[in-house]
């Protein structure tokens, strides 16, 4: 399993944010988390990213446990994500944006830059940022800055960003959130390229009709706790999440 | 005016660019120092001491002065590694007077009766050289891997945490080579001034290379430049109205504050023309053609080579 959950528990003061969760992702799946607003989805994503520490249980990523391990060396070791609401860096433009998840797969230092060493590197992270962003779709847009795109560019950016980081597992939460239609079926379109190239995923989405065509596997989280698992098909059928998606039809 | 009368407004003028240009890189990862002056002291005590004390040649006390200004800022970098806003402000100060103190206390370097006796080493083409060095530096480091990196620390400290940046490793070097520019300034600026004293190392000294720094704008090290060359020119431009001089110098930067929250220069971002007064300086690189068709991911995902992924 290239990410294990094992009986993870986050709070925050008496909220339990996240109670007991498990769940793994195989290489190469496509797994979705879904649940109601303030199920804990987020929470779960970034106690999983290292920014927050949970009170109970582990996580292990390609067999290690990420527990203590910095933000940064959990990128570096392959963990890719895109923030529930964008986060571009301001000042910087798209084209430059992906170049920044470069930095920890490139080596020039200061003296590299001092004797003009650093060109060649340079020139290939310039390379591979024109080319993701092509890929998703903004390449017309990569000098602009994230304030002069629209919503749906600002996101493929941002998943562009978390791709030039080389990730085994790219984690997603709600990358359609307040998107028109149109924008979303754009980022949708792009989340399907990525399931046929290959990428494992870890999703967050609301829209029920891309979670069923899109993964391999649902986890339902209603209050911070784990209520169902288990493949499109078994998800639809199950009674509880019926009941925590739609509330009790009589 | 005079060659004889303008030479110390010239060399004061490139002085404190060395020192703007070395606050500008310490900025560059979001934390806007308080200790300029103060590592600029310990460049110049640093230099004094070698030169004075030890007989060392001008040149190597004035590396030796920047390496240990260096040292002194990664160890500023190290103490507010975590802190934001108020505190990061406020810890910078202290570390700042903190250093003056001890230069107060501190006998073998003079203390409260300052270091005299510095030999006059420093030339307005000593000046001219240090400010090279310092603009060669800042501009490399500008659009340098780390210096984007820095800037992405700035911008977002949690988004660059999450695409593989490291905070700590960015903020030490930012200051390191924040530090060495300034420490090469104010060891420049010693064997010139032949006297050291710890009042030099406070905070109200410090103040007005912050001030330099956001009225020209942080975003690129044109603004400092600028900023610096128009702050420190400017007083000296207005002499004729002596009285109104400090009023009218505040005015300036309060309009310029007020018109312009990001200073008064911007930067170009990779890709972007340049342009001044409206004129086109450099063409901006091309706008890529939509791509067609459905291409195989150019990253290698889960870590296989490209294409072997898509195949499958
Ligand atoms: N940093 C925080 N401090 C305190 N409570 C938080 C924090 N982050 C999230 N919460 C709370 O945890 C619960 C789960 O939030 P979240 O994980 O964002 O839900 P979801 O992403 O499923 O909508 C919510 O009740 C939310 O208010
Ligand atoms: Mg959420």
């Amino acid at each position: 399993m290239l990410l294990e959950v094992t009986e993870l528990t986050k709070r925050f003061g008496g909220l339990i944010a996240v109670n007991a969760v498990s769940f793994a992702v195989a290489e190469r799946e496509v797994v979705s988390i879904v649940g109601p607003n303030g199920a804990g989805k987020t929470t779960l994503f970034n106690v999983i990213t290292g920014l927050l520490r949970p009170e109970a249980g582990d996580v292990r990523f390609d067999g290690r446990s990420t527990l203590g391990v910095a933000p940064h060396r959990l990128a570096t070791m392959g963990m890719g994500r895109t923030f529930q609401n964008i986060r571009l860096f301001a000042h910087l433009n798209a084209l430059e944006n992906v170049m920044i998840a470069r930095t920890a797969r490139t080596r020039a230092g200061v003296l590299d830059a001092l004797l003009w060493r650093d060109r060649a590197e340079r020139a290939r992270t310039v390379e591979q940022a024109e080319a993701l962003l092509d890929w998703v779709g903004v390449g017309a847009n990569r000098f602009r800055m994230p304030s002069e795109l629209p919503y749906g560019d600002q996101r493929r950016v941002e998943i562009a960003r978390a791709l030039a980081l080389e990730p085994r597992l790219l984690i997603l939460d709600e990358p359609t959130a307040g998107m028109v239609a149109r924008e979303a079926h754009g980022v949708i379109d792009l989340i399907g390229r990525l399931r046929d190239g290959g990428m494992t995923l870890l999703l967050i989405e609301h829209n029920m009709n891309v979670v069923m065509a899109a993964s391999d596997r649902i986890v339902v989280i209603n209050f911070g706790e784990r209520i169902a698992e288990g493949p499109p098909a078994e998800i639809r059928a199950d009674p509880r999440v019926i009941e925590a998606y739609l509330g009790v039809e009589e | 005016m005079t060659y004889a009368g303008l030479e110390p407004v010239l060399i004061f003028t490139l002085l404190n660019v060395v020192m703007v240009l070395g606050l500008y890189v310490t900025a560059m990862s979001g934390q806007l120092s308080m200790a300029t002056a103060a590592i600029a002291g310990v460049g110049g005590y640093a230099s004094a001491v070698l030169t004075v004390k030890f007989g060392w040649a001008f040149l190597p006390a004035i590396l030796m002065a920047s390496l240990l200004s260096a040292l002194v800022g990664v160890a500023l970098a190290l103490v507010t590694l975590k802190m934001r806003d108020f505190i990061l402000k406020l810890t910078t100060l202290a570390f700042g007077e903190a250093l003056a103190v001890l230069a107060f206390n501190w006998d073998y370097i003079g203390g409260a009766n300052s270091f005299t006796g510095i030999g006059l080493k420093t030339t307005i083409w000593t000046c001219v050289i240090a400010t090279s060095v310092a603009l060669y530096v800042a501009w490399r480091f500008d659009g340098s891997r780390l210096g984007f990196a820095a800037r992405a620390v700035r911008d977002d400290p949690i988004a660059a945490g999450a695409m593989g940046v490291s905070i700590a490793e960015v903020r030490g070097i930012t200051f390191a080579v924040g530090g060495a520019v300034v420490g090469m300034g104010g060891a420049v600026q010693g064997h010139y001034m032949l006297v050291i004293s710890p009042h030099e190392l406070g905070f109200f000294i410090s103040l007005n290379f912050i001030i330099f720094l956001l009225f020209g704008g942080l975003q690129t090290l044109w603004g400092p430049l600028f900023g610096a060359i128009l702050l420190t020119a400017l007083p000296e431009m207005l002499r004729f109205t002596s009285e109104y001089r400090l009023i009218l110098y505040g005015l300036i930067i309060t309009l310029v504050v007020l018109l312009r929250p990001n200073g008064m220069l911007t930067r170009v971002p990779t890709g972007r023309e340049w342009r001044l007064f409206g004129y086109v300086l450099t063409p901006a690189r091309p706008i890529a053609p939509p791509s067609a068709g459905v291409k195989p991911l150019p990253v290698a995902a889960t870590g296989r080579p490209v294409g072997q992924a898509a195949a499958q």
